[in-house]
């Protein structure tokens, strides 16, 4: 490993500050969350500029921060473009957010959407590729936050992949949705800011005439607009960026949030504002041979390249992108995860009398948001418990003896399980034709195509593979069936609230 | 005397006596002759010394070791090779004396056909257009 570039003592501090600040900002954006109403679906009135911030925020993920830069050092120009090209995720959702709006205005989350819209077998399946989802992003969140913190200021893997856990379980508890979304507005800006300022920093000490010579020179291929790998990972990671977003509840409940003819808008600015990220981010991975930077582990390029070259200011700039980006999924995702498993899980079984004993003393809406909170709780607990480093020889049990796994390896797997749900999505919301069976079929062939793919062709090639399988299954399940969805099944009278 | 070991892709190791100072490197490549790598990256570490210096003749130049890292890190990625066999050595340091290199085992480097490359990126060009003309298509209907 290289030497850190902060002193322990001034990454504990930023840590410290930045930890309070984000629990006093949910504390204080929280009050409203105290129905489970305002805690799931920040009481359905966001709006535009909280949504388009929430939206690029929740996208500017670690794997943002940690991934353009290894696609870039990995794939070259093409896997820059590669990455950048997820924003058509969020441009792709614009409009089914509002159409999901306007057809479930009571809703609360997708796999909800998939039970109403394809039945209850389809609706496990989605459930489980959903939750394999969420944990994999979680999880892998926690492992990077950990492994960043400890690469830019040795602060201990174990103590920096808790803090920044307890943090976004503490703020997302308190303040539900409001505080989520809230949060999000600020570590965008200073996200936006502290990216563009680095990248602008580093282009200065690596003009981009010695990149192009040290590329020529040491790794011509990452100019070689015939890189047949990155070839394959364009599509890829396009398709990937819009399974997770199509499928994923971080992304619906924000569209539930929303405030009614907002949705659609707020993820288009939220595109853009995320667009020029991952260029500026990815610029890092390839200047790292210009700067004869050693690279120990391809997904920690951006922020090693960054430290070494800036020296302690460019590494407190990219400690405090790196704490923001991590906290505005995390808690995105916990709170999304937990709606998940509140809504489909907990609910039936308390409206069926199962959990008779919990919260004795409350109404229906105190039992749920009070289950709300618990789950969060475990969630963060279960995260917590899968990224401690049991073997003690690295962060994580993904990282055991492995040298070679990075987060591009670890997070691509789920590609395929993702991208399967995009044709059964957006059929879904659009057309009153399909069966059952068609999107049982088209979830899980397209996730064992994309998975066999993965092994037999590479990462890079699984979610392209998942997405077209799944959707050709699902284009002639749609010309096979007749039109008979009545669309009002999605809106059923009675509500949780 | 030193024993190098060097072993690629986890399929064995080979030692090599190549040095004076006691002690022991070992070297460990992510790919092979036998797995090769398809997208022209692999990772290479090394430990066993104090400071180490590690040289790469890579493909499609003249048959050169050229210096890649001299330090005190014991791993390396490396990308964006083209096609061919790649070389790599490492010497070690321990206290005054330094090994003579040892040469692991070539590294393939053999990326994907561009058949097949540009037949999935078609195919991805496919789906996503799809995706986007019904998206696009049906929200029109919708609003209309």
């Amino acid at each position: 490993m290289t030497e850190t570039q902060l002193p322990v003592s001034w990454g504990l501090s930023l840590l410290l500050a930045f930890s309070v600040l984000w629990v006093a900002l949910g504390v204080r954006l929280g009050r409203r969350s105290q129905s489970i109403e305002g805690f799931t679906v920040a009481g359905r009135n966001v709006g535009l500029a909280l949504g388009a911030a929430t939206a690029a925020a929740t996208w500017i993920t670690s794997n943002t921060v940690m991934l353009a830069p290894q696609f870039a050092l990995q794939l070259g120009v093409w896997g820059m473009l590669a990455y950048a090209t997820a924003s058509f995720g969020l441009l792709l959702f614009a409009p089914l957010s509002d159409r999901i709006r306007k057809l479930m205005p009571r809703g609360y989350t997708s796999a909800e959407f998939v039970r109403l819209r394809h039945g209850r077998v389809a609706h496990l399946v989605f459930m489980a590729i959903s939750l394999f989802y969420g944990l994999t992003w979680l999880v892998s969140m926690a492992i990077a936050g950990g492994i960043l913190l400890e690469t830019l200021s040795g602060i201990p893997y174990v103590v920096g992949m808790t803090v920044i856990l307890a943090t976004c379980v503490i703020y997302t508890l308190v303040g539900g949705m409001f505080a989520v979304i809230g949060t999000d507005f600020i570590q965008t800006v200073i996200i936006l800011v502290g990216v563009v300022l680095v990248g602008v920093w580093v282009l200065g000490e690596a003009p981009a005439h010695e990149v192009h010579a040290a590329l020529v020179e040491r790794r011509p291929m990452l100019l070689d607009l015939a890189f047949p790998a990155a070839l394959m990972a364009l599509f890829n990671n396009l398709l990937f960026g819009i399974g997770e977003i199509f499928h994923s509840n971080v992304w619906w409940s924000r569209a539930f949030a929303f405030r009614e003819g907002v949705a659609s808008r707020a993820y288009m600015f939220g595109a853009l504002l995320w667009l020029p990220i991952p260029v500026a981010a990815g610029f890092l991975g390839l200047a790292a041979p210009a700067l004869g930077i050693n690279v120990v582990r391809p997904d920690t390029v951006g922020p090693m390249v960054a430290a070494a070259v800036l020296g302690p200011a460019g590494a407190v700039i990219i400690f405090i992108v790196v704490f923001c980006s991590l906290a505005s999924s995390i808690d995105s995702l916990l709170a999304a995860t937990g709606d998940l498993l509140t809504h489909e899980v907990i609910k039936p079984a308390l409206d069926r009398g199962l959990l008779s004993r919990f919260a004795p003393g409350q109404d229906d809406e105190g039992r749920l948001r009070r289950a709300a909170s618990l789950v969060i709780l475990g969630l963060g607990l279960a995260t917590w418990v899968v990224c401690w480093p049991w073997d003690q020889s690295g962060p994580g049990p993904w990282y055991e003896g492995d040298p070679v796994g990075s987060l591009a390896t670890i997070l691509f797997f789920a590609g395929p399980l993702v991208a399967s749900a995009i044709g059964p999505i957006m059929t879904g919301l659009y057309s009153r034709r399909g069966s059952e069976t068609g999107v049982v079929l088209a979830l899980s062939l397209g996730t064992v195509a994309g998975l066999i793919a993965y092994f037999w062709l590479g990462w890079y090639t699984a979610a392209l593979v998942g997405a077209a399988v799944s959707l050709t299954i699902t284009l002639i399940d749609q010309v096979s069936t007749e039109p008979r969805f009545d669309w009002a099944a999605l809106n059923p009278s009675e509500s949780p609230s | 005397m030193w024993a190098v070991v060097l072993s690629v892709g986890g399929m064995g190791a080979a030692s090599n006596d190549a040095g004076e100072v006691a002690g022991e490197v070992r070297v460990v490549a992510s790919a092979s002759a036998e797995a090769p790598s398809r997208d022209g990256t692999f990772t290479i570490e090394w430990a066993g010394g104090e400071e180490f210096e590690v040289e790469l003749d890579a493909p499609g130049e003249p048959a050169v070791f050229q210096p890649w890292y001299r330090g005190r890190a014991l791993q390396s990625f490396v990308s964006g090779l083209p096609d061919g066999v790649a070389r790599v050595r490492v010497r070690a340091r321990r206290g005054m004396g330094w090994t003579e290199w040892a040469v692991a085992p070539p590294v393939v480097i053999e990326h994907h056909g561009m058949a097949k490359a540009l037949g999935l990126m078609g195919l991805g060009l496919v789906v996503f257009l799809t995706i986007a003309g019904y998206i696009a298509t049906r929200a029109r209907e919708v609003e209309a």
